[in-house]
């Protein structure tokens, strides 16, 4: 089995720094707690394909905070965000292991498929309300000192669920751009690249997207 | 009172906590001499606030639980070669992959040994009983030897025809 993983190196082209593009912009939910991957993506996606079961497992450790912050916008439940991860972990192996079995160009950007498959498979997988769309009932804090505290954290519930309606209804551009910045923390070079456009196209879209929010959740500035 | 459009996108970007460096540096200078533009870094970082779930609660990242290993095992179940091997054990296994070896090794060794028999060369018997007759030649003779040749050549015999088709393996 190592030797199946030994004789799946050369024929792959690393891409420096692992599976990491950049560093984040600032900790949050991408910001992978502990070292870095001992191997790369790629190298592991090359080892799983030789037979080598572990290796796939330690992609999926890497990456499931990252994943679980792009998708759990769309679940839910718990167990409905789950299934969504390893519905995209799925989907980015196989566009892996399609490169690889055809050859491809060497390196395998698999955290940038993970990205990408992420937000359109959240957006499809959205059928009915989300939980994040509606004022749960802890808003009404039954714990609050005073009545007035507990009135003003029910509107603040309300309003988040507005703003959070209103994210689901941008432009698809607009909101994987803005999610992938507030929900993953993404540096806006990497979100450029997972989206296949430039770093000023994707700054811009995310203004719109601001501007676009604040209109849709009646918050626009008065004339 | 409104904000400076040449400033909107810069005002975006900060409230996202985007802005690094100088660009982060000359928007606070404006942000703090501009109180249309500070108001809407607000409203920005106010609405983006509001847009942020909260962090994954003790539900949301128990889910995650054995999620390596499920996937890695439905990933597994779609590898049917590898799941074959798997099945066969470590002494099938390696069996195999001996018998594949062999089956390389004959794949380089057929090829030489068919060459040989190629069939401009079918008359390898006659060649071989030719050999055998080889004498090396006598040097006294050979003068002798090239004549008879010659003779021979131009005779018309069917007897001689016959044994330098002989010769020539026809």
């Amino acid at each position: 089995m190592a030797d199946d993983v030994e004789r799946g190196r050369p024929t792959l082209r690393v891409v420096p720094g692992g599976a990491r593009s950049g560093p984040p912009a600032a900790p949050g939910p991408a910001a992978t707690p502990g070292a870095p991957a001992a191997i790369s993506d790629e190298v592991a996606v090359a080892a799983f394909l030789a037979g080598d079961d572990r290796a796939f497992g330690e992609v999926v450790r890497h990456h499931e905070r990252l994943v679980l912050a792009l998708v759990r916008r769309y679940a839910r439940t718990p167990e409905d965000a789950r299934d969504l991860a390893q519905r995209t972990f799925l989907r980015a192996f196989e566009a892996a292991r399609r490169t690889l079995a055809r050859g491809g160009a060497g390196a395998v950007p698999f955290r940038r498929w993970l990205v990408r498959v992420a937000v359109n498979l959240g957006k499809n997988h959205l059928r009915d309300e989300t939980r994040w769309t509606r004022a749960p009932l802890e808003a009404l804090d039954r714990d609050a000192a005073t009545p007035a505290a507990a009135h003003e954290a029910a509107v603040r519930a309300e309003r988040e669920a507005r703003v959070r309606r209103a994210v689901l209804g941008l432009p698809r551009r607009q909101r994987e751009v803005l999610t992938l910045r507030i929900d993953a923390e993404l540096p806006f070079s990497e979100i450029a690249a997972a989206l296949g456009t430039t770093e000023n196209s994707a700054k811009v879209s995310f203004h719109h997207a601001v501007r676009r929010l604040q209109a849709l959740a009646g918050e626009e500035e008065s004339p | 009172m409104t904000a400076c459009r040449d400033q909107a996108l810069a005002v975006s970007l900060h409230a996202a906590g985007a802005l690094e460096g100088a660009e982060a540096v000359a928007l606070e200078r404006h942000l703090a001499a501009c109180a249309a533009c500070r108001a809407e870094a607000a409203r920005a970082a106010s609405l983006l606030s509001a847009a942020r779930l909260p962090p994954p609660g003790e539900a949301e990242l128990r889910a995650l639980d054995g999620l390596a290993e499920a996937t890695s095992a439905a990933l597994a179940a779609r590898r049917p070669a590898a799941r074959t091997l798997r099945a066969l054990g470590t002494g099938r296994r390696l069996a195999l992959g001996l018998l594949a070896v062999a089956a390389a090794a004959a794949l380089v060794i057929v090829p030489l040994a068919v060459r040989q028999r190629l069939p401009g060369r079918a008359a390898a018997p006659a060649e071989v009983a030719e050999a055998e007759r080889w004498q090396e030649p006598d040097l006294d003779t050979l003068w002798q030897d090239t004549e008879v040749l010659s003779l021979e050549e131009t005779s018309s015999g069917g007897q001689d025809s016959t044994a330098l088709a002989a010769y020539d393996g026809g």
